[in-house]
């Protein structure tokens, strides 16, 4: 693996900075352990070379990169990094994260302490481009020398030069990519530097100054939240029909009533779902309906337009798009003139919500929210509903969505109902706070351009994926049926795609689902099994 | 954009090879993203599916959850993926011309 | 007059400076809520990492906080640095043996001001200074070997080395200079901190009899520019520390009214960003930008 220095950032604009080899990653437990068995990366092609941006790692997470065509347009781009990168330091533009921000820009003390605690860098046979500090040091470089006086001199006289050109802020761009925003680097910090925090910093510098995000997370992501009410493209009358089919089916399929209550004016509880749980998970939606109607609370879904998704991307890398996300959600709330608004299966819509957002939501928009966790504990053990936890007598690990646990400290509820209802629960090693990311944190789960996919179930996935396999180290083999429990819709996402890459299911019986689900499964009067192992 | 020569026309798809301009549909393009994933003939039973995504997808702006696809064909998953090699949503909606879902599915 | 000025000038200009410091960073703006678990105030649940949001509506129910696992925790940190012991093991032995002699030193300059402040009002401890003189050596010993020690680590190091630039390195020797000479002084000298605190005396006395000679004229002048140098650097991380874990790590304050002032003051201000999707014609600011795009 070839050594890289800071300064490399800004050399041969064309050429990827290292070479992503599939033998060089940390290896993973049998049977997944012969790298030559494993599909591996894609290579982009020719045509895909020529048309796009590929200058980090061999991989391409958004192909609307402009490739310019003259020196001209370039120093355009880089006039607009520099414009944005200034914002970032003032009180008008950032209010929002300033102190975070120059805090953690002024005192990191490179003692390099966060780099083992980051799983992308440890996975990648600890390749330097993924260290925490590669990206973080070269900003802080950067905004030294542009963004404060002097700095230009003071950067050639203490050796911390960083040259600024296209090969820097493409380079960059792609790198703050790379990161799932987990904040275990942060944990470790003597200082309390956040380097998830600058990453961050960075991807909303590109987007709130150049319009660069991955489409994703912004064109087909916040933007079409915002105008059609989800990212996953669901309309209002689609979300509405396409539960009131799934009602039926379930209705048929457990011989109870499931009946999801929409728009009701003065319910208790305003539950929000993440949309495309509806779609992928069908099953957890469903579970809720279930558990609510069986519990007799007094709740509803919303179809107003962003109601009945959760999700709120703008946590990933925009802070107007963020606050317009959340706002939307409160007058939602306000609106119903609900008492709480219940969180749904899913980490960054906690964060975002519950409490990045909770200040920008002002006066009668500030109405309380909750998370999953505590709301299903609190109807687990209310005696409402009852329980044979022998229905769940199969192997089943939690997965710890890092938005939740990590940064909100809700850890103990979850593992509550699995000690109840589970009899064969384990954890994984770490666990609880000090988990590891399932991978596709920080919006990287939901995007799949060019050859992303291939980074996040080889790389970024790889130390959870790793959890996964030792937890149920017991019962490795595929006769013994073994589930995930990741009570969050983008972490479901990235082990699906894990476990399609691998053959998890075919090769050692791993399928990954909700919590809401466990919790249905075990009820004494679901007659028929609720969670489907196989397809048919 | 990336383009994609298909049954003899150029078009705009995404870099998985996702239709961009739905609307340029034609029998012939399902039948050439076919042959790439080695499926050489499009049966009645592939066409129903094609006909159906495709027609949801114009009416509702978005493919249909696979338990839609599931009930209204009468295929199973395994089924599926015997018609669609790389399954419902990276096969059948590539072949249906409709855009690769995204946001969170 | 020379030293009196020295000492009391750098010691001003350092207050001055490290003041202007915190104020900078004290007064930006509330920022939205940022924090990570573990955090040590909640009471009952801080050994998990756990807080008050596990508890089924947390906004009707009490808060339990507690002060002493605040201060046990930063006690730890400080003291025995915690997070390095935790997830940097191999640097540990050298970071604290560096910052166990800048604090030796530190507590041995303390005792040598308590004396010179006795002294003042007549009386002498032998003791005293006999403590502060051996807590000055080890002081200045440990110090000493953590600077070489962590300027080879940081040589030799493949993660450390392309991360420590000039600065990182001239700081370091830096206070190697102020631990070589204050172990000069020491040697040279029958009991350091007598002397020292003699001329801490003299400087508050403004009594014109002080007199320092070689090698301590030195180590007490490289200590005073330090002194001067110090607040200008990010090695005043001790203090930044208290920002980044009780004012962002550990901040989980809900929104309160007088918070809620200060957001509304903050919503105000004109929204300067340029990409398409935030900018407009005329600017708006920022709870214009983030409310009013309900489709209609």
């Amino acid at each position: 693996m070839k050594k890289l220095k800071l300064t490399d950032i800004a050399a041969n604009e064309n050429t990827p900075l290292t070479e992503l080899n599939i033998d060089e990653l940390i290896p993973l437990p049998p049977p997944y352990d012969r790298a030559g068995d494993l599909p591996g990366f894609r290579q982009l092609t020719e045509d895909q070379r020529q048309r796009l941006v590929c200058n980090l790692d061999g991989v391409v997470s958004y192909a609307g990169l402009p490739k310019p065509e003259n020196e001209a347009e370039k120093k355009k781009y880089i006039e607009q990094f520099l414009g944005g990168l200034k914002k970032l330091l003032d009180k008008e533009n950032n209010w929002t994260f300033l102190q975070p921000l120059i805090l953690s820009l002024d005192y990191c003390a490179q003692c390099q302490t966060c780099n083992d605690a980051c799983p992308v860098y440890l996975a990648s046979g600890r390749n330097d481009l993924y260290r925490p500090t590669y990206r973080s040091e070269i900003f802080r470089r950067l905004i030294d020398k542009y963004g404060k006086t002097g700095g230009k001199l003071r950067a050639r006289l203490t050796g911390k030069d960083i040259r600024l050109n296209w090969a820097t802020i493409t380079r960059l761009y792609e790198l703050s990519y790379r990161c799932n925003l987990c904040r275990r680097c942060a944990q470790a910090c003597p200082m309390g530097v956040d380097n998830a925090l600058i990453t961050r910093e960075l991807r909303k510098l590109f987007s709130q100054e150049l319009g660069w995000a991955p489409k994703e997370l912004h064109e087909k992501g916040t933007v079409l939240q915002l105008e059609v009410g989800s990212p996953t493209g669901l309309n209002p009358r689609v979300a509405i029909d396409n539960l009131e089919f799934l009602d039926e089916e379930f209705s048929e399929a457990t011989g109870i009533d499931v009946k999801t209550v929409w728009d009701k004016q003065g319910a208790d509880v305003l539950l929000i779902h993440s949309a495309g749980d509806i779609i992928s998970f069908p099953e957890s939606p469903i579970s809720f309906t279930i558990l609510c109607n069986a519990a007799g609370i007094n709740w509803t879904l919303s179809s107003e337009i962003g109601g009945y998704d959760g999700v709120n991307y703008g946590l990933f890398y925009d802070d107007v798009q963020l606050a317009r996300v959340a706002i939307r959600h409160a007058e939602i709330a306000r609106k119903l003139g609900v008492k709480k608004i219940v969180m749904g299966e899913c980490g960054h819509q906690h964060k975002a919500f519950i409490t990045v957002a909770d200040r920008v939501l002002t006066g009668d928009l500030n109405i309380p929210r909750e998370s999953v966790m505590t709301f299903l504990e609190n109807l687990v053990f209310s005696g409402k509903i009852e329980f044979d936890p022998s229905k769940n007598d199969f192997p089943v690990t939690l997965h710890d969505p890092c938005n939740v646990v990590r940064n909100l400290g809700i850890v103990e509820p979850q593992r509550r109902i699995l000690r109840y209802l589970c009899p064969q629960f384990r954890e994984m090693t770490p666990s609880g706070v000090d988990n590891y990311c399932c991978g596709g944190g920080g919006g990287l789960s939901v995007m799949s351009d060019v050859n992303f996919t291939d980074w996040k179930v080889n790389v970024s996935g790889r130390m959870k994926f790793k959890q996964v396999l030792e937890a149920f180290a017991d019962v490795p083999g595929p006769e013994v049926n073994k589930y995930v429990c990741a009570p969050c819709l983008n972490c479901k996402l990235q082990f699906r795609d894990i476990f399609e890459h691998y053959g998890a299911k075919e090769r050692s019986g791993i399928i990954c689902g909700g919590l809401a689900e466990l919790i249905v499964n075990a009820m004494v009067d679901i007659k028929t099994p609720f969670i489907k192992w196989f397809d048919d | 954009m990336a383009q994609m020569e298909l049954a003899g026309n150029t078009y705009e798809v995404d870099e998985n090879g996702f239709m961009q301009e739905t609307s340029r549909w034609t029998e012939d393009v399902a039948k050439a993203y076919a042959k790439l994933e080695k499926v050489n003939e499009l049966t009645e039973e592939h066409w129903k599916a094609l006909n159906y995504l495709r027609t949801y997808y114009l009416a509702n702006g978005i493919c249909p959850m696979i338990r839609r696809l599931i009930k209204e064909t009468g295929y199973n998953l395994s089924k599926l993926y015997q018609l669609f090699p790389k399954g419902p949503a990276q096969s059948a909606c590539k072949w249906a011309g409709v855009p690769k879902p995204t946001g969170c599915v | 007059m020379f030293w009196h000025g020295f000492i009391i000038g750098s010691i001003v200009v350092f207050i001055l400076i490290l003041a202007y410091r915190i104020i900078r960073i004290a007064s930006l703006p509330v920022h939205l809520r940022w924090e990570l678990a573990p955090i040590p105030h909640e009471r009952d649940r801080s050994k998990y990492g756990g807080s008050y949001l596990e508890v089924y509506e947390w906004w009707q129910k009490p808060r339990k906080k507690s002060l002493t696992a605040v201060i046990k925790y930063m006690a730890v940190e400080i003291l025995l640095l915690r997070a390095i012991w935790k997830y940097n093991r191999a640097l540990w032995p050298l970071s604290l043996t560096f910052h166990a002699g800048i604090y030796l030193v530190i507590l041995a300059i303390l005792l040598s001001i308590i004396h010179a402040l006795v002294s003042i009002g007549g009386a002498t401890s032998e003791l005293l200074l006999d403590i502060a003189w051996i807590i000055a050596i080890t002081g200045y010993v440990l110090g000493g070997l953590g600077v070489v020690g962590l300027i080879l680590k940081r040589i030799s190091n493949e993660g450390l080395r392309p991360f420590s630039s000039f600065t990182t390195y001239f700081n370091l020797f830096f206070l190697g200079a102020v631990f070589l000479t204050g172990y000069m002084s020491w040697m040279k000298a029958e009991n350091l901190a007598a002397d020292m605190s003699l001329i801490i005396k003299q400087t508050l006395t403004l009594d014109n009899a002080i007199n320092i000679s070689y090698p301590l004229s030195l180590h007490i002048g490289l200590s005073l520019v330090f002194l001067i140098y110090l607040p200008m650097t990010n090695m005043i991380h001790f203090i930044a520390k208290y920002f980044t874990y009780h004012e962002i790590r550990w901040d989980d304050e809900p929104q309160d009214a007088k918070m809620t002032v200060k957001i509304l003051g903050l919503m105000k201000q004109p929204v300067g960003w340029a990409s398409s999707h935030i900018k407009t014609e005329e600017k708006k600011n920022w709870a214009d930008t983030s409310s009013g795009h309900e489709k209609t």
